[in-house]
């Protein structure tokens, strides 16, 4: 059964002076879904996401959210969506209930039930032991952590993670994508950004796959992958050499087989490898979403046929 | 409403002890106790001056014996603030105030801009912007509820820094500070607030336009030497020159005794005046009409210009309540006649209120690009 979209973007285009940031991008997420946007830095995720939050004004098209549109009744919109960013930032003499006692006032929650929240979300991200700390004293993953508690504290029907774990450590980051996972496993509709490939094919059920400002693939990561099948291959080679062990993907092992500027089939590339390496040493596997996905934004306009090799540099 | 008025007791909280305005608190005791300083050594110059009968002084008379322009100098003393300022008994606890006022006409739009400079550009950098324009909040209660705050929390370092010092002056020194001195003190204060928000104001509308810290800051060093050339321009744009006065009458060398003598038995009654004395005072009361007819006539074309510039308008609010105008000056050349005519709080208010009204709709013109940059800004 098609669920009911709670966000949709229409044609979104956001320019600076002549440079095109975001190209007439669309899509829509459906609720009790996550929808991931992805793309290598510059690719046009967060203006979208500014876009989306209300931060920035598109230059055409528009944001719909619940019904309303972000152009006519922003506040009604803010009102039900959270936002998690990179390096979020709070009042730093504040502590974390002070903190979330100001932003959560602006929601309307009568001052009992949000005082409960807070309760509830710092016990969430696991910060009611450090709640009376100034929030200057936190760590870059507790303050991503207090940035999820604020983004949830007014119950919000759609939440927005805009490359929330970067710039946290490794400890840090994984806290908040438990926490991601576990909002997930609540049925929470999200929508993530991220560079973070693995994050996002565990995390989403649609994702759109963004470069120079345009959606150049999307689907869920399962038929990201399949849409590759007879496009993208990959023939693992069984040999101790640690350097030879791996052949991933045309673009990436024209140095092994020192071929340039040719098309080749798999079949081909199967022949070449068994030449070169012995038919017992080559294996055929599937190739992971983070593969398929570097291959998609290396080659954005293909969708079919083999690819053609890059020129051989070395 | 509730929502600017949340916003504005957050931030008002927020600032009320930050470093800033710590500072801004100290160089207001600063320059007040400077003014105090100020008074205190001019008058007890003026009093020796007077006591001694010495050539600095204002009521050396005869003009007969002076050059013409040396006469003129005298004259301009006496319409000027300095000679006010040295007349004893006149302003009390605001004396300090008035020779403050002329340092705070260029303290208070760096403070200003110095305090306000990086708001929104601060919490763009710092990430803070992102956060504060998602919730579901008018972008314009959000920016003007801050600085309501912010402002009354700058406002309450000016009550404590110039309020306390004065107090502190005048009970230390023994400053004389009547009920209706302290009311006028009061409304100084108010104007100082207004010309403080107006440059507050300035200061975000620049920090939003800029959206860098670095780039603000240029900007708003750019528009304080902007300001300070404009209130060096227009200083005095209207003033009085030594050839647009008229020539003083001439005097008979028995006003001179005369006036030397009064020290010692008393201002004589009119009757008892000589006749050519007598004459000479009609002469004299002609001529500060002339006087305080050309001086006035100036004053006014000045306060027109000076409405182009903040500081001055500040100046011009401090001169009718802090002082009397130019007009009233002059009769301070006659003694009785300046301890006879103060004017009332509410005339001097009354005197005060187009400054006051051109320095609200400064406010409001700066208040208003604020907001509409608020509305357009994109983080």
């Amino acid at each position: 059964m098609e669920r009911e979209a709670i966000l949709v973007a229409e044609r979104l285009t956001k320019r600076y002076g002549r440079a095109v940031v975001v190209d007439g991008v669309s899509f829509d997420v459906p609720a009790s879904t996550t929808f991931g946007l992805l793309g290598p830095n510059g690719a046009g995720k967060t203006t979208i996401v500014r876009m989306l939050t209300g931060l920035a004004k598109p230059t055409s098209g528009r944001v719909l959210m619940f019904g309303h549109d972000m152009a006519r009744r922003p506040n009604a919109i803010k009102q039900r969506f959270g936002h998690v960013y990179a390096a979020m930032a709070f009042f730093p003499a504040l502590n974390a209930m002070q903190n979330l006692a100001f932003f959560g006032r602006f929601y309307r929650l009568p001052a009992r039930r949000l005082q409960e929240r807070i309760e509830e979300t710092l016990r969430f991200v696991s910060l009611w032991e450090e709640r009376r700390k100034p929030v200057d004293a936190y760590s870059s993953g507790m303050k991503q952590r207090l940035g999820i508690a604020k983004a949830l504290v007014h119950e919000p029907d759609l939440l927005i993670f805009d490359e929330a774990t970067n710039g946290v450590d490794v400890e840090g980051t994984n806290d908040i994508r438990e926490l991601m996972f576990e909002l997930r496993a609540r049925g929470k509709t999200a929508l993530v950004t991220s560079h973070r490939l693995d994050e996002i094919e565990l995390l989403c059920d649609h994702i759109a796959i963004l470069d120079e400002g345009r959606i150049v693939r999307r689907g869920s990561p399962q038929s990201i992958r399949e849409g590759l099948r007879g496009v993208l291959f990959k023939y693992v080679v069984k040999r101790s050499t640690p350097i030879q062990e791996e052949w991933c993907g045309p673009s990436t092992t024209v140095r092994y087989i020192g071929t340039a500027n040719v098309v080749l089939s798999e079949e081909d590339v199967r022949t070449a490898l068994v030449a070169r390496f012995g038919a017992g040493a080559v294996e055929e596997v599937d190739p992971t979403f983070e593969e398929a996905c570097l291959w998609i934004l290396k080659h954005p306009a293909a969708d079919s046929a083999a690819p053609k090799l890059p020129e051989e540099t070395g | 409403m509730r929502d600017i008025a949340f916003v504005a007791r957050h931030f008002f909280f927020r600032s009320l002890f930050s470093g800033r305005n710590a500072v801004f608190f100290v160089l207001l005791v600063a320059v007040l106790s400077a003014g105090v300083v100020s008074m205190h050594s001019d008058r007890s110059m003026f009093q020796r001056a007077y006591a001694q009968g010495s050539p600095i002084g204002a009521f050396d008379m005869p003009y007969a014996r002076q050059e013409v322009t040396t006469a003129h100098r005298f004259v301009w003393n006496a319409v000027s603030y300095r000679f006010l300022h040295s007349a004893s008994g006149r302003g009390g606890i605001l004396l300090p105030m008035r020779f403050a006022l002329q340092w705070l006409a260029f303290v208070i739009p760096v403070v200003g801009l110095a305090l306000s400079f990086d708001t929104v550009s601060g919490d763009i950098e710092s990430g803070l912007a992102q956060s504060l324009l998602t919730l579901p909040l008018d972008r314009r209660t959000l920016g003007l509820g801050r600085a309501a705050g912010e402002c009354v929390a700058v406002g309450v370092a000016v009550v404590a820094g110039l309020g306390g010092v004065g107090g502190l002056a005048a009970s230390l020194l023994g400053i004389p500070s009547s009920p209706e001195q302290l009311a006028r003190m009061w409304a100084m204060l108010v104007g100082i607030g207004l010309l403080l928000v107006f440059f507050f104001l300035l200061g975000c509308w620049i920090s939003a336009w800029a959206r860098d810290s670095g780039r603000a800051l240029w900007l708003a060093a750019g528009v304080f030497a902007a300001a300070l050339v404009v209130t060096v321009l227009f200083d005095n744009a209207a003033a009085l020159r030594d050839d647009v006065l008229p020539k003083p009458p001439a005097v008979p060398a028995d006003v001179g005794v005369l006036l030397q003598d009064h020290r010692i038995r008393g201002f004589p009654t009119v009757e008892a005046l000589p006749p050519s004395v007598q004459s000479y005072f009609d002469q004299l009361e002609d001529y500060s009409a002339q006087l305080r007819r050309i001086v006035h006539r100036r004053y006014q074309i000045e306060r027109w210009i000076h409405a182009v510039s903040p500081a001055h308008l500040l100046l011009e609010v401090g001169q009718q309540l802090l002082q009397d105008e130019y007009v009233d000056a002059v009769d301070v050349i006659f003694a009785e006649k300046a301890e006879a005519g103060e004017p009332s709080l509410a005339a001097s208010m009354v005197r005060a209120a187009p400054e006051l009204g051109w320095l609200v709709l400064w406010i409001a013109a700066v208040g208003i690009g604020y907001a509409r940059q608020l509305v357009k800004l994109e983080v």
